[in-house]
């Protein structure tokens, strides 16, 4: 295996690592919602809303899962600079984006969320930027390709 | 694009096949057909002298400047 590809590799199977921890999460959530509820002697209300909460953000966690994994497998496959992977990029900024928006309302109930909207908000003005440089960089690459 | 490449006249005029040039100048013939129909942004500087060494003529008899309201006419 090149060194060029080593990252990217081992990046698609900590992607699917995680993937896999959020669903078994998903099925150990309540138990371990009740656990903590319990020892910090938080509301009914707050433990259904954290809940809930995940439970949405899974909705636009799936997919951003299922897309890192396509632009990682076409990064494999020598793909880089493409307008498809601008596309798959363009599509995780807005994953962030949603689950920013999903964890505002739940904010309001349960303060330390506000850290993820927070976070999340940052990290889909960030991939915004990458957006940008990959577009450029893409522009660039088809007028290279076009240069004989 | 004002830039018209007359590369199929100068290969009529000296009787090679576009073929038979892009193994001559070690280019791909898909990369000569794209420089042909007019497609290419950008041309080398080496790969027009070449191309000219090959074909025996100057630069001026490949490339040739029209004005964007004639060159829509000359299509």
């Amino acid at each position: 295996m090149t060194k060029q590809y080593l990252l990217p590799r081992i990046t698609l199977w900590t992607t699917r690592v995680v993937a896999l921890i959020v669903v078994i999460l998903m099925f150990c959530l309540p138990a371990l919602l009740d656990w903590y509820c319990s020892t910090r002697n938080l509301t009914v209300l707050t433990q259904y809303t954290i809940l809930i909460d995940f439970y949405c953000c899974c909705l636009v966690l799936f997919p951003a899962f299922w897309l890192m994994d396509k632009l990682l497998r076409n990064i494999l496959s020598g793909q880089v600079f493409t307008r498809k992977n601008v596309r798959i990029i363009s599509s995780l900024r807005w994953c962030c984006g949603g689950i920013s928006l999903i964890c505002l309302p739940a904010a309001c109930i349960y303060y330390p969320l506000i850290f993820m909207v927070v976070i999340m908000a940052f990290l889909c003005l960030m991939v915004s930027v990458l957006v940008q440089v990959m577009d450029s960089a893409v522009t660039i690459r088809e007028e290279n390709d076009l240069t004989i | 694009m004002a830039i018209i490449v007359n590369l199929d006249v100068m290969l009529a005029k000296r009787k090679m096949t576009s073929l038979e040039l892009a193994q001559r100048i070690d280019l791909t013939p898909a990369n000569l057909s794209i420089l042909k129909t007019g497609k290419a942004k950008a041309i080398r500087m080496s790969t027009l002298e070449a191309i000219c060494r090959e074909l025996h003529c100057q630069p001026g008899d490949l490339l040739e400047f029209i004005p964007d309201e004639q060159a829509s006419q000359h299509r």
